[in-house]
């Protein structure tokens, strides 16, 4: 076995969910990744859960296809691997890490990372995704990916110790990965990068069908059956900027106001990959290519930013009569996408 | 107030937000050298607004608009001249 082996990671381009983070940081900069990644994500979906730490009540938004997306995307191979078959195969599981990631596979899979954060030993635990995408045995690290050690997505070294103390702890209740895939027991996922050929084309169809259901609102849970869909109060598409909003609100105006930026920031990435998706469409002969059109859903992901950026803010001054200006942000950058993606819609219909 | 002196200024404010940071270069990048973030750069400009005694629109917020300290400093600069 070598000494220290890094796979590639490139910073994603969204860092919402640390299971966006992890495909794009294998694929963010992947030509034939691109092909399904831009056919993708294109609907949003949000529903009140309680967390998993707090038991508060948060409002989970996200691109579909979600948390299955590792699963899902042509562009990786996917494995599951359980608790049982990790020690049988390897032992232990630092191994079983150092050995997959020899055979050029990542990592993923939910850790206490209370134990990994703290030097003392703690009462409580954080369980949470971690991503690993390499080591070092010399010094005896991982190299991971998360959002856990600074206050935003960033790459890290954990050692194998803290690995080992945190991969230990997590019970099946706590594993939520394997829990979201309604599959009992605990364990790891194994990704591997497969996109060495085309295997999925630009999926036209797919983007004209869910930008119609995005701009409508609509019901997509049976276009994504192997996503979690286990709620009933989901709302879909443009009207996710509404029940955002009164969130928001509900926010800013508590007794003891909680400041969670989590569904703003999957919103603001929406509108960057939607972005990124118009221009790749226009560089590939799908649409016109259009400046004005880019123009135009510029100021949608500048607004969208800017209400990002202003909750943050107010969690950190507490003024929260500065939460009155929210309504407009979300306001210009709704009016504008709506006008721009049934234009685009449009002219996708009409080729 | 003088180009120097809000470089002052503001050196005390980014030690302030960010005591990790040792020596301050107002020309390096803010994310790659210092790891400023979107959270941590309003973290700034606040404490700046109270330093200087000037206001951020909400479209200032945005890490994009700044590569290094020397441009958080220009643009107090600017507010200070209004």
């Amino acid at each position: 076995m070598a000494d220290m082996k890094k796979l590639p990671v490139t910073y994603p381009t969204i860092t919402s969910w640390q299971w966006h983070a992890t495909l794009f940081s294998i694929l963010s900069d992947d030509e034939n990744a691109k092909k399904w990644i831009f056919s993708n994500y294109i609907q949003l979906r949000c529903y009140n859960i309680q967390e998993i730490f707090t038991g508060d009540e948060m409002l989970l938004t996200d691109m579909m296809p979600g948390s299955s997306s590792l699963k899902q995307c042509p562009y990786l191979v996917f494995s599951l691997l359980t608790k049982a078959q990790i020690e049988s195969y390897c032992g232990n599981i630092i191994d079983f890490i150092i050995k997959t990631i020899d055979l050029n596979g990542y990592v993923y899979g939910v850790f206490d990372e209370a134990k990994i954060l703290c030097d003392a030993e703690v009462d409580y635990k954080f369980p949470h995704e971690l991503f690993i995408y390499g080591y070092n045995r010399d010094e005896e690290i991982f190299y991971v990916g998360d959002f856990t050690f600074q206050d935003h997505y960033s790459y890290n070294t954990v050692s194998f110790s803290d690995i080992e103390r945190g991969y230990e702890v997590i019970t099946e209740k706590d594993d939520h990965v394997f829990k979201d895939d309604y599959k009992g027991g605990r364990g790891l996922y194994v990704v591997m990068k497969n996109s060495d050929t085309v295997c999925y084309d630009v999926d036209i169809e797919l983007i004209k069908t869910t930008l119609r259901e995005y701009l409508n609102s609509m019901d997509t849970k049976n276009h994504f059956r192997m996503m979690r869909n286990r709620f009933n109060d989901t709302t879909f598409g443009i009207k996710v900027y509404d029940k955002t909003l009164a969130q928001i609100e509900r926010q800013v105006h508590a007794e003891e106001p909680d400041y969670d930026i989590r569904a703003l920031h999957v919103m603001y990435d929406h509108k960057v990959l939607m972005l990124e998706r118009i221009k790749y469409l226009m560089n590939n002969g799908y649409l016109k290519y259009n400046q004005d059109t880019i123009d135009e859903y510029e100021t949608v992901v500048t607004n969208m930013l800017t209400a990002r950026n202003l909750l943050v803010r107010i969690s950190i001054t507490g003024e929260i009569e500065a939460a009155s200006r929210f309504k407009k942000y979300f306001d210009t950058a709704k009016e504008k996408e709506v006008c721009v993606l049934f234009r685009i819609l449009a002219e996708l219909e009409e080729n | 107030m003088d180009k120097e002196q809000i470089n002052k200024k503001l050196e005390e404010v980014i030690r302030d937000v960010l005591p990790d940071v040792e020596d301050i270069n107002m020309t390096s990048s803010i994310t790659d050298i210092y790891g400023v973030n979107s959270v941590s750069l309003i973290r700034l400009i606040v404490a700046a607004e109270s330093k200087f005694d000037v206001q951020f629109s909400d479209y200032e917020l945005a890490l994009s608009s700044y590569d290094t300290f020397g441009d958080l400093a220009a643009t107090i600069s600017e507010k200070l001249a209004q």
